[in-house]
């Protein structure tokens, strides 16, 4: 499986007690989106499950489906004695929280929010790296020299993609624009395709030909849009390119597979640390996404110069933006 | 004791029969039936089920009586869902206006602005019905949107908390916060439900006095039963009709009690997983009796509950099955009822 | 075509725990004209209903013309001949007469043949004396009218026995009059006319024989020559009855109820009341007579405290209604018996115990500051029930279980049973109601009289209006047309003038 080969860290340790013994409990709690969402929470899906295959582990995944039911389903794994306990999204950072706090001895990841607990593995990715590598191949590739960004809800989080994509089109060629637009405020926003088909088809009028979809379940909408008008899109989380083959340029790779998957392989290993993750490039945490359904349309010179510019990014040559660092700098001034 | 007997007769045969069928459902996609009273029984007898059945409960309690009240003045509350993001964020409100108030009064404030906003924009529904005859149900629904835009206006910029990526306000302060039963009593193992389930009893308890024990109550229930008879009674019908839709609201902005005072501490976009609208169920179910609605209110808690359960215990069926169980449970009592009323038609026109 | 004769024999139907028919056995005969009487829920409705294939009797059996036959529906009715015409009438307003009348009967297939048809309807109108414009919808005729479209409907149907229910209740005596002349006519042309109703004078002069029923069976048939109206309704009450009281004295007393140029607005610019007024004193019952619907209604409503945006002034013990609230007014001497029970006098989902109090439920003496104490309820209730003879003596019963006369009198109990009566507004106090429960009625307002109140009384019933008011004043489209006394004049005279002809 080529996730192993992407696989991030140093855990070498072979299982050796992990066969014999009971099968470790694994609980993984999607959010709202659920499995079927392409995205985000497929991903964590298809990492969780391929440790099952892996490890012989019991998995139980559970969606929430609405926030009030997050910390009861947290809670009911920890109560039931799972072993390790995953949340998924920053939604879950509060109650994962309170409920690692009162079962200590139960081991937590935490993917997309910091929470600071001696049992707790908080996952973070450098979105706005990934973000940059896409927006350099929008810039590379596109012809009307208009490209477009279409958030989800619009939260820090999805304007550090959209900083990290805009410097990443400036990178290449300053004269590219790029117009941006954002689904709405409320968490409706990650499940209105509806919503999501309409900014795609208005950015495209607006001469863009290429789009980066940021949207959870409402970016589908966008991709319908693509196909319609024969244009292209980027992907986002999950590896996107086969929805619709030929019209999506690239996917941003936001591994939560890989980390969901690590995280149940160490501690099948009995490794498991916990602490906060910063991800990125380096670690391979975050990418863009190449095979057989976008090999035709992301030339060999595009590919070329965007691993250049990738290794660019892990030397330390190129600085891509941080939406975070001018959040925390903006509060700094405020309280000056 | 045989007018309880033939008040339950109804919803228990409804229940039982839905449970019947969902069991048989069950065995079709061949998974025991057995998984359903599993997940009952422990939405219901485990301490740490039933806290989290009576933390679903207290919003149903107050939303329940919200469309209960209004009906027994003749008019359908749809709007509980809007009412209750309004009456929240009217905790919020106050809550950032006074923050450093003593314990006691802070707790009465933020109940009091949890029934006057919500009361004011049930309020609305009832003022337009009074004067410009409007229907309530039309008013209650388009308020509902209007409701949760504001309410999410108000979470998304002016109250917002800037500090976390999910749209919530500010944390309201310490004199403001409910202690849960596990704080104070040690029950329910660190379950959410906490003293507001004792102030939604309490509120049952005293909207049954109050429709049923007072000339306000009276007036009310008369004007739900006939207009034309109350106006010879020199019963205002328009006053009435306020008055219900504002008690209405403001029960259901109750529901900020229990989720912001009691629980989250602030209020969190898009919290409530449709309370408003089980509230209809819940009143239906309960025929609209304020005693009936705290029962009802707990069974759909537990239903609600019981989704998570089922998903942990099933690998078959999805959780899903709470709601078809939700959904069989309304048309078997509401076809109960229908049937009743029907053959009670026919004995009388037969007189 | 002869009308058939019909007999019943041992016919039984029971609903629930209710025997509406019990044993019942008698004969129409032949080409007759056949009464059928009986207090309300004495199962005459149900009986006739049996006959034309509405209910089925759950044992006994109907012959006609010797034949037991079993009827499971109107079709299968109409098929033996047997029609029936409905209290409320069975009509499109909005279709046109003749639509109505091939309505159930038209052709499922192929064109619709108009012109047939009319000639065939105009054919049966020569023959029995009707003459209808048949090209006029249903709501542009007069109410009589539309009842003979109900007859014509029949006769189209070729039904030989018309059963009428209750034909009277919504005409005029001139009406009335003109019914019974076409019905006599149909009669000598060999039909047979059953008919069904409470009004005893009516049957009397209509019909030649007349079954009384009571509780269900047949109490005997007997023939209507020579039986005095008295000796009929008490066969059908079981009992005898008492006269009304004959009044003492008239002395003219404090003005109590002034109108003076009363005004209501009415549909289409027209005003529904214009320029009345009267006055009403103390110990006096004044009778409006008219036609429902020319402005009885919007009278109720003003002077109940109902409508409070009127022209003119009406002074109830010198206070203007609009300037005292409803239920205060209730509080001062006011008291109301609307016209339509249901919906207006009685909350029929409350128990009787909530209807004992309705309009008088603030008052300290069922609890203090708004409490209201469910035991002073049901004393309260008992009292009444007791004094007033409510049946059955059970206050927690919802007020929809009674039946008509019972529950008209839970609303005379209380609006009579107040601290004070200074007016009483009675509207149709007795519609819909039995024989003993009209006269327990009748009785109680001349008491109430007696006692010093004015009391304004009104009601689609001349014999009610000439036998109990002191003066009598016809309204007709909103206006005052005449006031006169019981001693000079007449049905005839009140029936030309509420039809609008000048005094």
């Amino acid at each position: 499986m080529g996730v192993v080969s992407l696989v991030f860290g140093i855990l070498l340790t072979f299982f050796t007690q992990g066969a014999l013994a009971k099968p470790i409990k694994v609980g993984l709690v999607l959010d709202k989106g659920g499995r079927d969402d392409k995205s985000f929470n497929a991903a964590a899906f298809k990492g969780a499950t391929e440790a099952k295959e892996k490890y012989g582990i019991d998995l139980k995944v559970v969606t929430a489906s609405d926030d009030a039911a997050i910390e009861p389903s947290l809670r009911t794994f920890a109560r039931r004695g799972y072993d390790l306990v995953i949340g998924i999204g920053f939604v879950q950072g509060n109650a994962l929280e309170k409920v690692a706090r009162e079962f200590p001895k139960t081991q937590f990841l935490i993917v997309d929010a910091k929470v600071a607990l001696p049992n707790v593995r908080s996952v973070l990715f450098n979105e706005h790296e990934g973000s940059f590598l896409v927006g350099a191949i929008a810039a590379l590739t596109t012809k009307t020299k208009v490209v477009g960004f279409i958030g989800g809800m619009d939260i820090p989080l999805i304007r550090r993609f959209e900083i990290g994509y805009r410097a990443g089109v400036q990178h290449i060629n300053p004269k590219v624009q790029v117009i941006t637009n954002y689904v709405g405020s409320t968490s409706d926003a990650w499940k209105n395709p509806m919503k999501g088909k309409e900014l795609a088809l208005s950015q495209y009028k607006k001469k863009a030909d290429i789009l980066f979809a940021a949207a959870g379940a409402s970016a589908l909408g966008s991709f319908d849009a693509a196909e319609e008008l024969g244009k292209q899109i980027i992907g986002c989380d999950s590896n996107q390119n086969w929805i619709k083959p030929g019209h999506v340029l690239t996917s941003m790779l936001k591994r939560v597979d890989v980390a969901v998957f690590n995280a149940i392989k160490s501690k099948t290993e009995g490794t498991f640390e916990a602490g906060e993750f910063d991800l990125g490039l380096k670690e391979g945490a975050v990418d863009f996404a190449l095979d057989t359904f976008n090999r035709s349309i992301l030339t060999p010179a595009v590919e070329a110069r965007t691993n250049e510019i990738k290794n660019q990014i892990i030397d330390g040559k190129i600085k891509v933006p941080d939406y975070y660092d001018t959040l925390r700098s903006g509060a700094k001034k405020k309280n000056a | 004791m045989k007018k309880l007997f033939s008040a339950l007769k109804g919803p228990v045969a409804g229940v039982a029969l839905s449970l019947a069928v969902c069991a048989g459902l069950l065995a079709l996609l061949g998974e025991s039936p057995y998984v359903l009273l599993e997940a009952l029984q422990s939405t219901l007898f485990t301490s740490f089920g039933l806290g989290y059945t009576l933390f679903y409960a207290t919003p149903l309690i107050f939303t329940g009586l919200a469309v209960a009240v209004c009906f027994h003045c003749g008019l359908f509350n749809i709007g509980a869902e809007g009412q209750l993001y309004v009456g929240s964020v009217g905790i919020i409100v106050i809550g950032s206006l006074f923050p450093n108030l003593p314990g006691a009064l802070a707790l009465t404030f933020g109940v009091a602005a949890a029934f006057l906003f919500g009361g004011l924009w049930g309020g609305i529904a009832g003022f337009l019905k009074a004067k410009r005859g409007s229907h309530e149900v039309i008013v209650t629904i388009l308020l509902n949107f209007v409701g949760i835009a504001l309410a999410n206006y108000l979470i998304l910029y002016p109250l917002r908390n800037q500090t976390v990526q999910n749209p919530e306000t500010v944390e309201l302060s310490a004199p403001y916060f409910l202690p849960t039963l596990f704080e104070s009593t040690g029950l329910f193992e660190s379950t959410p439900v906490n003293l507001a389930l004792l102030l939604a009893v309490l509120t049952a308890c005293f909207m049954f006095f109050f429709l049923f024990r007072t000339a306000w109550g009276y007036e009310l229930r008369a004007v739900g039963a006939s207009n034309r008879a109350s106006e010879f009674a020199g019963i205002s019908v328009g006053r009435n009709t306020l008055l219900a839709m504002f008690i209405g609201g403001g029960l259901a902005g109750m529901v900020g009690v229990n989720e912001v005072m009691g629980h989250q501490h602030k209020l969190v976009e898009g919290f409530s997983p449709q309370y408003g609208f089980t509230g209809i169920a819940v009143a239906l179910l309960a025929r609209n009796h304020p005693i009936g609605i705290l029962l009802s209110a707990v069974l759909f808690g537990a239903l609600h509950n019981s989704a998570r359960e089922i998903e942990f215990l099933s690998d078959k069926v999805s959780k899903e099955l709470s709601l078809v169980l939700q959904g069989l449970i309304i048309a078997f009592v509401a076809s109960h009822y229908l049937l009743e009323n029907t053959l009670k038609r026919r004995k009388k026109g037969a007189a | 075509m002869k009308g058939p004769q019909i007999e019943f024999v041992h016919v039984s139907k029971t609903f629930g725990a209710v025997q509406a028919n019990r044993d019942v056995s008698f004969t129409i005969a032949a080409n007759s004209l056949h009464g059928v009487v009986g207090e309300n829920g004495a199962g005459k409705s149900t009986i006739m209903k049996i006959l034309y294939g509405l209910y089925t009797a759950d044992s006994g059996e109907i012959r006609i013309d010797g034949k037991p036959v079993k009827l499971q529906s109107p079709h299968e009715a109409i098929a033996l001949g047997v029609g029936m015409v409905h209290q409320h009438f069975m009509l499109v307003p909005t279709l046109s007469v003749w639509e109505n009348i091939i309505l159930g009967q038209e052709p499922t297939r192929g064109r619709l043949h108009r012109h047939t048809i009319l000639q065939k309807l105009s054919a049966l109108q020569e023959q029995y004396g009707f003459s209808l414009d048949l090209e006029k919808t249903i709501e542009e005729l007069p109410v009589g009218h539309q009842q003979q479209v109900e007859i014509l409907k029949l006769l189209y149907r070729e039904a030989n026995v018309l059963i009428l229910d209750e034909p009277t209740a919504v005409l005029t005596p001139q009406e009335v009059d003109t019914l019974f002349e076409k019905m006599h006519a149909l009669w000598k042309q060999g039909k047979s006319i059953v008919l069904i109703t409470h009004k005893l004078r009516e049957i009397l002069r209509f019909t030649d024989n007349i079954t009384v029923m009571r509780q269900g069976a047949v109490v005997e048939t007997v023939a209507a020559k020579g039986l005095e109206e008295r000796t009929l309704a008490e066969k059908i009450v079981g009992r005898k009855l008492a006269t009304l009281p004959t009044r003492q004295s008239h002395p003219k007393r404090e003005e109590v109820l002034q109108v003076l140029n009363l005004g209501v607005a009415g549909k289409y610019g027209k005003p529904a009341l214009d320029h009345v007024s009267f006055s009403i004193h103390r110990g006096e019952v004044v009778g409006i007579a008219g036609i429902e619907g020319n402005g009885q209604h919007e009278l109720v409503e003003v002077l109940s405290g109902v409508n409070r945006s009127y022209e003119g002034s009406a002074r109830l013990l010198g206070q203007e209604y609009n300037q005292v609230p409803a239920y205060t007014a209730k509080q001062n001497g006011l008291s109301v018996i609307p016209p339509d029970r249901h919906r207006e006098a009685v909350v029929l989902e409350f128990s009787l115990a909530e209807n004992f109090v309705l309009g008088h439920h603030r008052e300290d003496r069922y609890g203090r500051n708004g409490y209201l104490s469910p035991t002073k309820l049901s004393r309260h209730a008992d009292a009444l029930m007791e004094r007033f003879d409510v049946r059955p003596r059970n206050a927690h019963l919802p007020m929809s279980s009674l039946s008509g006369g019972n529950q008209q009198k839970c609303v005379v109990a209380r609006e009579l049973s107040q601290s004070r009566t200074d007016f009483l507004l009675a509207a149709h106090p007795t519609r819909g109601v039995d024989i003993g429960a009209i006269e327990f009625i009748h009785q109680q307002f001349l008491l109430e009289r007696d006692k010093g109140a004015a009391i304004l009384l009104i009601s689609s019933e001349l014999e009610e209006i000439l036998s109990l008011s002191d003066r009598i004043l016809v309204l007709y489209e909103g206006r005052v047309v005449g006031e006169t006394t019981p001693s000079k004049t007449s049905e005839a005279q009140l029936g030309l003038w509420m039809t609008g002809a000048t005094a």
